[in-house]
């Protein structure tokens, strides 16, 4: 990428922040403009993965508290919703002050992960404009992101991290970065049953991608029709048109034409993996398609690339303690078994998994399940992942206390952009950047997470 | 509102409804009168949607969805239905409507038999298996040799005669090209089959079709 166009990128993105929703002060956008840098041509692989927990996941019934006090309060206002102790049966983790917490039994296998290092936790971690503090709430002298408990504007935030009606998601704007590098850019940022805001970018595009593949139009074959019919029925598909919503749709039409081709032949070329992936598990199946394609990675000539998968069924009003652990099953196996995966490729260390939902739920029962929350708890995953810890105060199990905005939605000490910048930073993205993807981050202490590893300069 | 001339204007026709106006327009029918056309919910080898299986309780899109990076964005303009407009949605529809019209029972397992008495061509069921449907085209066959007829057809019957003149005029000429005399009854009866499911899919999978301005 040449200097000049790689500036005149810088700037086009720039101009574009403003359009993010986000209140961006004209003396910060000049300020970003003086500098020069741009994502450097990265010589190794690197790949996000998001597993989005769809509906909210219940993270008092994730993470569990196990010391005697603790898990009293717990039960004591979860009621009919608390696991009982007895079922509580992986080896229970210590935090700094003394308490105990545990990962629900469904979890065993990211217990192990965390055990061996694999795996980090990121606590009470939520959507936020600024730094928030209950008695900040309380005054109401704080901004607060667009509907809390709201699963679609909450969904949208964890997406984008930015306010408003977001057009660009935070993984599609830190792919328009490293576009250039990439041989076939519009399979950077790729969604297997995900969301496409989060992959869209200024440039970069969300690219759809099947759990088996994706399908060529009429499976390739010309034997149907003949060759000419088969042509021009994908040249009238992909037309360009005056109508917008017409022309939306050639787009994406086209994109899914040319490039279905190009996927299954580097995806053939590659050997099955030997990894079993579960059966029956829609995330795992999702997984093993994301792992397929990293596997791939160099017969489709990308450096960089950020996927997006989910696991839908998490917003359990009612019949928690049925349907809760069988989706944490479902979430663990898939990450086990994608870890596997990464092993048996030897890119552990070059992928970075980590999960997100819209926000967490009630610590209180319902009677039968929990209600929309707002903080939770969340797993980091991968080799370059500082693992075995919990990342940031896992809070009081209280109802009322300095953590609670109302029965006991807890308010997030980390905002997504604090819990984002580790990441996007790992990816590569440069700190002169970091504004570009994750706006709001200039008004956190950037530095708040320490959960990656420090790497060694490759020359 | 914008006018329908305004390039903004259009509501894209989720595959549900694209479904629906096929059954109904076209002479498909049900042994058993319930309609059995199975889960169409895989974006790989459905349409991508089926009815009562949205994801959430949200429905299948979000009110406020525009393509992000779009026009139409741009213009804060919203089209909640192409939130399920994918690179692997768009392709596989195509195959699926041609799979629904070249062979339906294929998809509903259901077998009929043809008895021919003179001119008069008869489709018996014969088996009493789970019944799905069955297409005929019979009509549509007899328009078979004059392509630019059964575009005509389908474009008022389909796309409300919103398909441009460029557009028909194409489809015709692809038509055109493919096989329709032979010595052979039953090669001629599949030519024209051809032809007719090679007109209806130019039009079902042109954009201008499946944006209702």
């Amino acid at each position: 990428m040449s200097k000049s166009h790689s500036r005149r990128e810088f700037l086009k993105r720039a101009a574009l922040l403003s359009a993010t929703g986000a209140a961006v002060p004209l003396a910060f956008q000049l300020s970003l403009i003086n500098e020069s840098s741009i994502a450097e041509m990265p010589k190794d692989y690197k790949a996000l993965v998001c597993i989005f927990l769809d509906g909210g996941n219940d993270q008092h019934n994730t993470l569990i508290p196990y010391d005697n006090d603790n898990y009293k309060s717990y039960q004591r206002n979860r009621q009919k919703l608390a696991i009982p102790q007895s079922q509580l049966i992986l080896p229970p983790i210590s935090l700094d002050d003394g308490r105990e917490v545990v990962l629900a039994s469904q979890l065993e296998g990211i217990q192990s992960l965390f055990k061996k290092g694999r795996l980090g936790i990121i606590a009470n971690t939520g959507t936020l404009l600024e730094p928030t503090s209950k008695k900040k709430l309380m005054n109401g002298t704080i901004k607060l992101p667009p509907r809390l408990f709201s699963h679609n504007d909450q969904k949208n935030y964890w997406l984008s991290s930015v306010s408003g009606s977001p057009q660009t998601g935070w993984a599609g704007r830190a792919g328009d970065l490293f576009l250039n590098n990439n041989t076939l850019k519009p399979l950077t940022c790729i969604s297997v049953n995900g969301e496409g805001l989060f992959l869209s970018g200024a440039e970069a595009k969300s690219f759809s991608v099947g759990v088996d593949g994706n399908p060529k139009l009429l499976w390739g074959s010309d034997y149907l029709f003949g060759e000419d019919y088969l042509d021009e029925l994908r040249i009238m598909m992909s037309k360009s048109k005056e109508n917008h919503l017409e022309n939306e749709y050639v787009k994406v039409t086209t994109r899914g034409l040319d490039y279905a081709d190009k996927l299954d032949t580097a995806l053939k070329s590659r050997p099955p993996l030997k990894t079993n992936f579960p059966k029956e598990n829609k995330l795992a199946d999702a997984l093993k398609m994301v792992a397929k394609q990293i596997s791939a990675h160099k017969e489709l000539g990308n450096k960089r690339q950020v996927f997006m998968v989910q696991l839908t069924g998490f917003d359990s009003h009612d019949n928690l303690r049925i349907k809760h652990p069988a989706l944490l099953k479902l979430l663990n196996d898939g990450m086990v078994s994608f870890n596997l995966a990464l092993e048996e490729l030897n890119l552990e260390n070059q992928v970075t998994t980590f999960t997100a939902s819209e926000f967490g739920r009630t610590l209180t029962s319902n009677g039968d399940g929990s209600d929309h929350g707002w903080a939770s708890h969340h797993f980091i995953m991968g080799g370059a992942v500082k693992g075995g810890k919990i990342h940031g105060r896992v809070p009081y199990p209280i109802v009322d206390g300095n953590d609670d905005f109302g029965q006991g939605r807890f308010i997030p000490d980390l905002s997504t952009d604090q819990f984002f910048w580790p990441l996007a930073k790992w990816f590569g993205v440069p700190h002169s950047d970091r504004f570009l993807v994750l706006p709001n981050l200039k008004r956190f202490n950037e530095e708040a997470l320490n959960m990656m590893i420090k790497e060694k300069l490759t020359t | 509102m914008p006018s329908k001339n305004d390039s903004f204007a259009g509501k894209h026709r989720e595959p549900m409804i694209r479904l629906a106006q096929l059954i109904r327009t076209l002479d498909y029918r049900s042994p058993d009168n319930n309609w059995r056309i199975g889960d169409t919910t895989d974006s790989t080898w459905g349409i991508g949607q089926s009815p009562q299986s949205a994801k959430n309780v949200f429905n299948f899109f979000r009110p406020n969805y525009a393509p992000p990076g779009s026009e139409i964005s741009k213009k804060k303009l919203v089209t909640p239905e192409m939130q399920i407009v994918t690179e692997t949605s768009t392709i596989s529809q195509a195959n699926y409507w041609y799979k629904l019209l070249n062979e339906p029972q294929r998809i509903t397992k259901r077998k009929y038999s043809l008895v021919e008495k003179g001119k008069l061509r008869q489709h018996n069921l014969v088996d009493e298996e789970t019944p799905g449907l069955s297409l005929f085209l019979e009509e549509e066959k007899s328009m078979a040799v004059n392509p630019s007829s059964l575009v005509e057809r389908f474009d008022t019957l389909f796309s409300c005669g919103q398909l441009s003149k460029a557009t028909k005029e194409s489809i015709v000429e692809s038509i055109n090209k493919l096989p329709i005399d032979s010595n052979d009854s039953s090669a001629r009866e599949s030519y024209k089959k051809n032809r007719v499911i090679g007109a209806l899919l130019m039009v079902i999978t042109n954009p201008e079709y499946i944006v209702l301005k």
